[in-house]
């Protein structure tokens, strides 16, 4: 698994620019909202000696007063997006699914962005496929060819995790509220309540897998049915499950091991000067790049593992009937 | 501190053992020269007055797990205290509140927005009476001797509704006696009850082996000194009781452990598998009680040079085992704060209880013990259970001691606790931090850099929306409804709860602090000692501590009071414009809310000269101006921060060259951090 780790890490040195411009689609999607909210707290500090008590830490009197009368997205604003916070809250709204409840026009942004990443899904994977640096031609191109594909799988997937987070998560937390209604230790309700959320994580992370191999193999198989590649990748997650889930366990934990290293540099409050919030926001870009970089990751390092998987199960069973390019193992180079 | 179980006599107050005779209290020992200072100034008007106390309890209960129903009975011992003869007794029934959906609690404003329809058998809730008696026997014991009449009632009452129409309602009984009962005369009531314990509702009920059982059995209302009862349906967790003595003995199954008002005086087991719990207290309002199998018990005694000592009992849940040390230190905190400001805490007991987890029974006071409320992962500098256990300590002494009415003003120990939690929070338990809890509210994150106001309430800035729905001097029961904010959700989903909250907790915890900065603090505090002491096993109304107020100010400060407690107008005092022309230089502060109070303004120029101006604030603007040639640097109205009502504080300074950019900036870039983090999300299920 650490080979493909490695390989995939190759893959993405190969795209990085598509890297770079997926993390620049997502800065300049966020910079129109982030300078109507510059506008409201600044327009309420204006001439404000509490303008000082901000500038220096935090001033729970003014936040206060600001949400209160806060409309749009100022009312999104809350002072735990300091430091780890940031990260914590939306990855946690992510589980909970209330990610998808956020104010609406946030929603709307977001889904804007996703539209970005399935579109560059195509490039991307078409990129890893000749495992060779796209001309940015050839990215618009390959990733419009496979846009009405993945745009398909995605909406597949969100009924995956509208299952997930409508039926799945209410009916385990029913579960739980039968099994725990007369539990008077909060440790049990908690344990039980990790073990609801790894059960929501796992289901996540099943719909991802599911969703990235059925792209993978919709582009290295060169599909045109999304279910026959759906089917493909399913039979080739419940077959190789080992080797499928650790390569993703392992994704996961470079993730978490990024988020470790956030949490250990990301900035508090206690910037008082335009260098200091300059470098604060400097290092939030770069683990925002090391999150786009890392679901590139995910994706080279399973296409790396989809091709080893095909070549096995090709030399297992002669009669692949999808298979209508072949390529070198060794080398990626289509033959 | 120990861990050794409860095995103690005698109920009486702190150091004193105290006998009744003909309307007046013998003390005859007192555990310090402080404390008999103390305790004589406590109750010298008590003994010049005559005793308060009305109503006596012996109670005997028994609690069955199974069918989670308490069998008991209630021996009453109730003297008129009216002037006049009184025709009937009115008893409250509180649990009736969740006999079914009809009840005024469950139909009112605040509890509205329930469906109660999927609710479960277990947890609905009643109070029955299966018994009711009543000895009339005259007006001293040679009368009772020689005429002895007892009366049964039994099926000879009726409920009522004194507070609305709402004939479902059964939470007020109504027993018409069979002669009126004269001044003074003192009646032997007998109440056999059986009361099903709910779900947890309104801090009391059962989850799992954790029972919390507050209001519990056939309570007497008041009687007013003109022969009217006060005695409201149960619409609102607020309660009003007259003093008295109780001894209860609780039956529970063996090996649980038992806390309740007052002190154990003894513990029999048996022979059927169950143990009973005797309890005895005097001069108190309630009788509440827990009991559970879980409880580990520890014991700490709170010693002060000049107060009464109070062994404090802590009731602790197994999850929260390392939490002991902060309960004790809040709980101390209280009584040694409360104690040098106000006056002593007199019982020399008190029982602390950790509620179980979503019990629902955090967080509420009853005389000589009370729930403090907190977490299995509770972070040191987040406040909790530090603010709750100094909030519900602190109503020992607000509503526990100064009995005022809660369900017509509840602010009178609700507001008075909230300042009062603020100032010991302030002083013991600064700085706080800002939490936020992940997974479900499961796991805390504690930001150090997120500092909380000193003040558990620092402002009227959130409560914007919920100050003008409601006068501060309607009674607490009638407040509300509460009020759909179409403002924020035009499909009504989000409204506010109504007035009571604010005009109940912040309101009038901003009003006192604000009376505290306007008057200065050794003022203020000689009139709340003053308000305590004369107040202590009393019924005080907002008069009297208006009255107080005044008389020890040497004020009138009814205008005040016109702004706050007979107003829903807001204060707020700004800073408008500072101008400046070569020379001149301007400045204009305005009022923008519609009350009225005088504030100062501070006007500080480049070179360090500072302008004080004092404005009576009752004009809609006012402009100060100088001739002079540096530049005004800041501008700051209320720079003492006297008027803490005001419900913006952000305009009420002007500052030349504030890094609004630059604050503005800073936090609006991590707030991009977490936005960008958003769209990441959803890239992830991409």
């Amino acid at each position: 698994m650490l080979q493909h780790l490695k390989r995939g890490l190759h893959r993405t040195i190969i795209c990085r620019e598509a890297v770079i411009w997926l993390y620049l689609t997502n800065l300049i999607l966020v910079l129109v909202p982030t300078l109507l909210l510059f506008g409201e707290i600044e327009e309420s500090l204006t001439n404000r000696v509490m303008a000082e008590e901000m500038s220096k830490g935090y001033d729970d009197i003014w936040f206060k007063e600001f949400s209160a009368e806060a409309k749009g997205l100022g009312s999104t604003f809350d002072p735990t997006v300091t430091g780890i916070g940031a990260i914590l809250n939306s990855l946690d709204s992510q589980l909970s699914g209330q990610l998808f409840l956020t104010y609406l026009p946030i929603v709307a942004l977001a889904c804007l962005y996703a539209l970005f990443w399935i579109f560059a899904s195509g490039g991307l994977l078409q990129a890893f496929n000749r495992n060779a640096p796209p001309s940015f031609a050839s990215f618009v191109s390959d990733s419009g060819a496979f846009f009405g594909r993945f745009f398909r799988i995605t909406v597949l997937a969100a009924v995956g995790y509208a299952l997930v987070f409508g039926i799945l998560k209410p009916g385990v937390e029913d579960l739980l509220a039968y099994l725990l209604r007369e539990e008077i230790d909060e440790r049990i309700v908690f344990a039980c309540t990790l073990g609801k959320y790894l059960l929501v994580a796992l289901s996540l992370a099943a719909l991802s897998m599911l969703s990235d191999y059925t792209k993978i193999s919709t582009v290295v198989e060169s599909r045109h049915s999304i279910l026959l590649a759906m089917l493909r990748s399913l039979r080739l997650c419940l077959a190789q499950f080992r080797s499928v889930a650790g390569l993703y366990l392992m994704l996961t934990l470079v993730g978490l091991l990024l988020l470790l290293i956030y949490s250990i540099v990301a900035p508090g409050a206690s910037q008082q000067s335009w260098p200091g919030v300059i470098l604060a926001l400097a290092l939030g870009q770069a683990y925002i790049i090391s999150r786009v970089w890392l679901r590139v990751l995910y994706l080279g390092s399973q296409f790396e593992l989809f091709r080893e998987l095909q070549n096995l199960d090709r030399q297992g069973d002669g009669n692949e009937p999808s298979i209508e390019k072949t390529e070198s193992a060794e080398t990626g180079i289509i033959a | 501190m120990t861990d050794s179980r409860e095995r103690n006599s005698g109920g009486q107050l702190s150091g004193i053992s105290s006998v009744e005779k003909e309307g007046k209290m013998e003390i005859k020992c007192l555990s310090s020269v402080q404390g008999r200072v103390w305790l004589l100034s406590v109750f010298l008007p008590w003994i010049m007055l005559g005793p308060l106390l009305a109503t006596d309890y012996q109670i005997q209960a028994r609690l069955d797990t199974d069918t989670k129903i308490i069998q008991g009975t209630a021996t009453i011992t109730w003297i008129n205290r009216a002037s006049v003869p009184v025709e009937d007794l009115r008893f409250h029934l509180y649990y009736n509140a969740w006999r079914d959906a009809q009840s005024s609690f469950l139909t009112s404003n605040r509890v509205s927005m329930t469906d109660f329809s999927d609710w479960k058998d277990d947890e609905w809730a009643y109070n029955e009476i299966d018994e009711l008696s009543v000895s009339m026997n005259g007006n001293s014991e040679l009368e009772a001797a020689e005429n002895p009449t007892s009366f049964d009632l039994t099926g000879n009452y009726s409920f009522i509704q004194p507070d609305d129409e709402n004939s479902d309602d059964r939470t007020v009984l109504r027993a018409v006696l069979p002669r009126p009962a004269q001044p003074d005369e003192t009646l032997v009531i007998k109440v056999g009850f059986r009361t099903k314990v709910p779900r947890p509702f309104a801090r009391t009920g059962y989850r799992g082996d954790y029972y919390f059982l507050a209001h519990w059995f056939p309570k007497l209302g008041v009687i007013e000194s003109d022969g009217n009862w006060n005695c409201h349906q149960f619409i609102q967790t607020e309660f009003f009781s007259d003093f008295g003595t109780y001894d209860a003995r609780l039956t529970v199954p063996a090996g649980w452990i038992v806390g309740a008002t007052g002190k154990l005086v003894a513990k029999d087991d048996n022979p059927d598998g169950t143990a009973t719990h005797t309890f005895h207290q005097e001069e108190v309002h309630a009788f509440t009680w827990t009991t559970s199998p879980h409880f580990l018990e520890h014991r700490k005694r709170f010693e002060h040079p000049s107060l009464p000592a109070v062994d404090m009992r802590l009731l602790l849940m197994p999850d929260h085992a390392g939490q002991e040390k902060r309960y004790f230190r809040a709980t101390e905190a209280a009584l040694r704060l409360y104690g040098e400001w106000f006056g002593a805490y007199p019982y020399g007991h008190v029982t602390v209880v950790d509620p179980a987890y979503k019990s629902r029974s955090g967080g509420m006071e009853y005389p000589t013990l009370f729930t403090g409320g907190s977490r299995w992962l509770s972070p040191e500098g987040s406040g909790s259970p530090e603010g709750v256990t100094v909030h519900e300590c602190g109503h020992q002494f607000w509503f526990g001691l100064v009995a005022n009415n809660e369900f017509e003003h509840a602010w009178l120990d609700e507001g008075f606790n909230t300042y009062s939690t603020g100032r010991v929070m302030e002083k013991e338990f600064s700085p706080r931090y800002l939490v936020r809890r992940y997974l479900d509210d499961f796991v805390p994150v504690l930001f150090r850099d997120l500092q909380q106001s000193p003040r558990s309430v620092a402002g009227l800035g959130g409560n914007r929306s919920e100050l003008k729905l409601d006068i501060m001097s309607k009674p607490s029961w009638q407040s509300g409804p509460a009020a759909f904010r179409r403002d924020v959700d035009p499909g009504s989903r989000v409204y506010s709860g109504g007035a009571y909250g604010v005009n109940s907790y912040t309101k009038p915890a901003m009003m006192l602090q604000t009376l505290e900065r306007y008057l200065g603090w050794e003022t203020f505090q000689r009139i709340m000692a003053t308000y305590f002491e004369r107040y202590s096993f009393g019924h005080p109304g907002p008069e009297d501590y208006f009255n107080t107020v005044a008389e020890i100010s040497g004020q009138d400060l009814q205008w005040f009071w016109d702004e706050t407690f007979n107003s829903s107008d807001v204060f707020d005092y700004a800073v408008d414009s500072v101008v400046s022309h070569g020379n001149r230089k301007s400045v204009v502060i305005r009022r923008w809310g519609e009350a009225t109070f005088p504030v100062q303004v501070r006007v500080t120029f480049e070179n360090g000269d500072q302008v004080l101006e004092s404005w009576d604030g009752v004009d809609r603007w006012i402009r100060y101006s100088y001739s002079r040639p540096e530049e005004i640097q800041t501008v700051e109205v209320d720079p003492s921060h006297v008027l803490a009502l005001d419900i913006n504080r952000t305009n009420n300074t002007w500052l030349r060259e504030a890094p609004s950019a630059l604050a503005a900036a800073k936090w609006s870039f991590k707030w991009m951090i977490w936005l960008q983090s958003v769209l990441e999300g959803f890239a992830f299920h991409i």
